[in-house]
């Protein structure tokens, strides 16, 4: 079977989104001249946007069901959701709502819509500095990676103490490394690819290494390279984190969006008495 | 350090389950149970034992969990993980609280037999099922909360609303703001009638929109097909791509009779200073025929604007312009030419209406000798007919006293000379209505040859007009009241005959002159109010005396007459006759022609007689008479300020020619007023009539919807100057508005006792 490249696939989706985009502009467009309430074709086409790009998360739910593939939604997914965006432009007819209700509704659309694209955007560019830095890991399995390290490195430490030399080393990971192992470190720099964190653990290493005995320097070592790998896996650990932290605000806020959008529609024709 | 961080082995590689809800809660330690976390949450090493039997065996087959050699206790329950174990402090140290665990409860106080027990963790995904759970739970419940508040008003309101309603709530325009949230979610899934409710609810307050306010334009369906078809006859019409398609794919807003709801066009809730009637140009083409781009491109032209009925006054610019103010001295030597359009025109209290002004201001000084003209002999309410004399002589004509004409006159006589009014008179005598068709073969110039029939027929018409003139004379109301309830009373309304007979009554001094004058001997003819006929007149000599002037009541002893000539502009009693026999004319005008005794053929003539612009007063010389169906009107008065009465075009002149109007401009300009000729450029063809107001005849012209300015077409170039896409505005709205209703029923003609409906229809003619 042959698989449609990703940029082919991109460069069609993008011409059926501007496509689209021009039909609905021109659709707005001709619906005003004709003086129909362009706010209610609009807004059922978003609402049913919404609701379709909702339904990708539950399409995930139940992926037994020969629905198409999960790449194809998620293109799908996308492009609507840009054009969703260009949709609730027209129907709050590009102005900021003034009703508290409005406002609401709208703030959740465009959290929604912005952790959208930015979720968008960090799905493109992490998996990239990922696969540049350090071995892949499960985001699930990084903490028990890191408390195997956190162990080897103690292990390490323990040994000194047991071998009867001096107990530079094990202070020393108790004043500097102990919190530095138990739990993920520098998240920020993380976030903007900076080492310095790390540079300046293994720079005060360096220097404590210069007062230690040959095997302590090779303990030291053996630590600096843990030390690397753990900072390897903060970075993973970071940049995945943002990975999934991201849908912890689109897909809550979509699902409230559909619930507020819901009453929304129904204080709509409640009160559509004066509107048609 | 070279070690994998993760394998992937099939035997080796850890067991993931990232897509159920609970993991194990040790798997941070790098321990993790190849059970896994129950489906609920519990750790799946926790050792729940089984009985076979009489006994319980263990059922851990946890990897962290060495099953045990004890086995079960007794009860069943498991030896080293006691689910129900808490541990308990004694003197300072915990205790098993059992008293079975060799081993004793931790530092913590916790049972040391439960620390291969973990607490299972949610995954990712559950986490985000569970947030998000909360988050729909949180909003729905917040929604609640606030729909059941005080303020729930202020939360579901859209927006603020325009400054002019802001004093409303949501029941003063919504029917749902009077409800509960159950009745909106039931109103939000049932079709109803809500929406014309709801309209109801505007115009409760938009009690000034007209008859028909959700009607196009607020008119009669069938006034704006007729507008419609006015449009397309005049051809020409011009479409635009856009708004075609607009059109052909989603129709257009307003079909035929459709209610066009207020919302359609006046949408709220868009914040105080949100313009409610703003609408585009493109909006506004899209129900109309005609669709052009912008006023300085396709907008049609002012062929009609702004004369879209013939004016209530009828002056000729043009000649007076190019001829009678050229040489007016001779003919007027008081009369004052006018300095500029403003000496005979003024602004409206607005400022948007160019009025004329009164007759005293713009007219009199050369208009009022003419009303008392004494070539206008005035209108003829009594004539005695001129007889054979030499029949008189002879006394062949048993009529009693007749006076004699002067030769110089033919008089009236019976051929249908009457006078109209006489004529009318008359017919309630019973005896003149029978031989009214015989009298008129009768030459009363020739009775030489008269047969006795025609004398007998003579000497009826006679008695006819001596009781007539004696009824006027004596001021008898009841016998006057009741000839015009035997001739029109039937048609016509008690008050209209109530006001023929103050106006008869008003002509009895003149009756009582005429009456001296010529019948000095009626009293002695009537015995019991009714006229004997005598076997012989003497014929006396009538000398005709000296009346008061030409105007007011007199007697005419040149023709024997009793006339009223009109005393001045405005004159009350011209005024009166002239709408009670208008008021007279429109109540016969249904009847067939022979009908009623000749009735509508002497209506008829009385009509024409006092319509005429020669008439005594020359009213109708200018104003003008309109017709709707087949009732006419007097327009007494010019174009009036109107501000209820709303027209689909406005134009503001003073925002245009504010410095003129100020006086300010004769700086620049010599002639104050000059800047109208900058639009209104007059015509310069000369006609001794307007067929717009007059036929060849001089006979009034009914209908007002024709007419011909004295000035050329305004060209749209003027505006478009000014109003263009890179300058003013030039949107439809500048100088059209959509609701054009005739507010609170003025009379637009200002006529006071004009017909309501039928001033309603006369006014409606102003619309394009």
């Amino acid at each position: 079977m042959t698989v449609t490249p990703f940029s082919v696939r991109r460069r069609r989706y993008s011409a059926v989104l501007i496509a689209l985009l021009a039909l609905v502009a021109a659709a707005n467009l001709l619906l005003s001249i004709t003086l129909h309430r362009t706010a209610i074709v609009s807004g059922w086409v978003l609402f049913s946007l919404v609701v379709l790009l909702t339904a990708y998360n539950v399409r995930k739910r139940i992926s037994f069901l020969p629905l198409g593939s999960s790449a194809t939604w998620l293109q799908v997914h996308v492009f609507f959701g840009l054009l969703s965006i260009a949709v609730f432009a027209m129907h709050i007819g590009w102005r900021v709502p003034n009703g508290y209700l409005e406002i609401g509704l709208a703030a959740v659309y465009l959290t929604v819509a912005v952790s959208g694209v930015m979720g968008l955007a960090i799905s493109r560019i992490f998996p990239r500095r990922l696969s540049e830095r350090g071995e892949e890991v499960f985001f699930a399995r990084i903490p028990r990676v890191l408390h195997r390290i956190q162990v080897a490195v103690e292990r390490e430490v323990l040994a000194c103490l047991r071998e009867g030399e001096s107990a530079a080393i094990p202070e020393f990971y108790s004043e500097e490394l102990r919190l530095f192992f138990e739990g993920h470190r520098h998240f920020w720099q993380h976030m903007i690819r900076s080492r310095r964190g790390e540079q300046q653990l293994l720079r005060k290493m360096d220097a404590y290494g210069r007062y230690l005995n040959d095997q302590e320097k090779h303990t030291i070592e053996t630590i600096k390279e843990y030390v690397r790998v753990k900072c390897d896996l903060d970075f993973h650990f970071s940049h995945q984190l943002i990975l999934k932290i991201w849908l912890f605000i689109h897909v809550p806020l979509s699902y409230a969006l559909v619930a507020m959008a819901i009453f929304h529609i129904m204080l709509v024709y409640a009160f559509a008495g004066a509107v048609y | 350090m070279t070690e994998a961080r993760h394998v992937f082995d099939f035997d080796r590689g850890e067991y993931e389950r990232p897509n159920q809800s609970w993991l194990c809660g040790r798997a941070c330690e790098g321990i993790v149970c190849a059970l896994g976390p129950t489906a609920s949450g519990k750790c799946g090493a926790v050792c729940e034992p089984y009985r076979d039997g009489d006994r319980y065996y263990c059922n851990n087959v946890s990897a962290l969990s060495n099953r045990c050699d004890s086995g079960p206790l007794a009860d069943g329950s498991c030896c080293r993980n006691p689910a129900e174990c808490e541990p308990a402090k004694k003197a300072g140290e915990w205790v098993c609280a059992r008293g079975q665990c060799m081993v004793g409860p931790l530092p913590d106080g916790q049972c040391s037999q439960q620390q291969n027990v973990c607490r299972p963790q949610r995954s990712v995904w559950s986490k985000r099922r569970v947030v998000t759970i909360s988050t729909v739970a949180l909003v729905l419940g917040g929604l609640l909360v606030l729909m059941a508040g005080p303020n729930r008003e202020r939360f579901v309101s859209p927006g603020a609303l325009t400054s002019v309603h802001a004093a409303s709530s949501c029941k003063t325009c919504h029917l749902a703001g009077e409800e509960t949230l159950s009745d909106w979610v039931h109103r939000a899934f049932s079709a109803g009638d809500a929406p014309e409710q709801s309209e109801q609810k505007c115009l409760a307050c938009h009690s000034d929109l007209g008859a028909e306010p959700l009607n196009a334009h607020g008119l009669q369906a069938s006034r704006l097909a007729s507008i419609t078809a006015q449009v397309a006859a005049r051809g020409g019409a011009k479409s635009r791509m856009l708004i075609d398609t607009a059109r052909t794919i989603f129709g257009r807003p307003h079909q035929g009779e459709e209610k066009i709801a207020c919302s359609t066009c006046h949408q709220e809730h868009r914040g105080r200073g949100h313009d409610l009637t703003g609408i585009s140009n493109d909006q506004c083409q899209s129900c109309h025929q005609n669709t052009f781009h912008s006023l300085e491109n396709g907008h049609p032209s002012f062929s009609d604007y702004p004369y879209e009925r013939r004016t209530r006054i009828y002056f000729d610019h043009t000649t007076h312009y190019n001829q009678h103010f050229d040489s007016f001295e001779r003919i007027m030597p008081d009369g004052k030419k006018p300095a500029s359009c403003l000496t005979c025109h003024n602004l409206d209290e607005s400022g948007k209406k160019m009025l004329v002004r009164g007759f005293d201001e713009a007219c009199s000084s050369c208009h009022s000798s003419q009303i008392q003209d004494p070539l206008v002999t005035g209108v003829a309410l009594l004539a005695v007919p001129r007889m054979d004399s030499v029949a008189l002589a002879d006394e062949r004509l048993p009529i009693g006293v007749w006076p004699k004409h002067p030769l110089t006159q033919d008089g009236f006589g019976p051929q249908g000379q009457l006078p109209p009014l006489m004529a009318l008179l008359l017919l309630a005598d019973e005896r003149y209505a029978q031989r009214r068709s015989s009298l008129a073969d009768i030459d009363l110039l020739s009775l030489a040859d008269a047969t006795p029939g025609q004398v007998e027929s003579i000497v009826i018409l006679t008695a006819a007009i001596k009781q007539l003139l004696y009824e006027i004379a004596r001021g008898d109301r009841e016998r006057l009241s009741q000839r015009l309830d035997a001739t029109i009373g039937r048609l016509v309304p008690a008050a209209t005959i109530q006001q023929f007979v103050d106006l008869l009554i008003e002509a009895r001094q003149a009756a009582e002159l005429a009456e001296a004058t010529w019948f000095p001997e009626l009293s002695d003819e009537f015995d019991g109010g009714e006229a004997a006929v005598q076997d012989s007149y003497k014929p006396q000599s009538v000398v005709a005396p000296n009346s008061d002037g030409w105007v007011g009541w007199r007697i005419d002893s040149a023709d024997l007459t009793v006339r009223y000539g009109a005393i001045d502009h405005a004159d009350l009693t011209t005024k009166r006759w002239l709408e009670t026999v208008v008021a007279i004319r429109n109540a016969v005008v249904e009847l067939a022609d022979d009908e009623e005794l000749g009735v509508k053929g002497a209506v008829g003539r009385l009509f024409e007689e006092v319509t005429s612009p020669i008439a005594t007063g020359r009213c109708i010389k200018c104003h003008s008479i309109d017709q709707v169906d087949d009732r006419v009107v007097i327009n007494w008065f010019a174009r009036r300020a109107e501000p209820d009465n709303r027209t689909f075009t406005h134009f503001a002149h003073s925002a245009h020619v504010k410095e003129m109007l100020q006086g300010a401009c004769n700086t620049c300009h010599t002639t104050e007023g000059e800047e109208c000729m900058q639009c209104h450029t007059m015509k310069s063809d000369l006609r001794r009539y307007r067929p717009d107001f007059f036929d060849r005849d001089w006979a009034p012209v009914l209908g007002s919807a024709h007419f011909s300015s004295d000035f050329n077409d305004l060209p749209t170039s003027n505006c478009a100057e000014c109003h263009n896409s890179s300058a003013s505005r030039s949107d439809c709205l500048t100088c059209h508005k959509y609701h054009v209703h005739n507010g609170g029923g003025i009379n637009a003609t200002g006529v006071g006792s004009t017909p309501p409906d039928l001033a309603s229809q006369v006014d409606n003619q102003q619309l394009p």
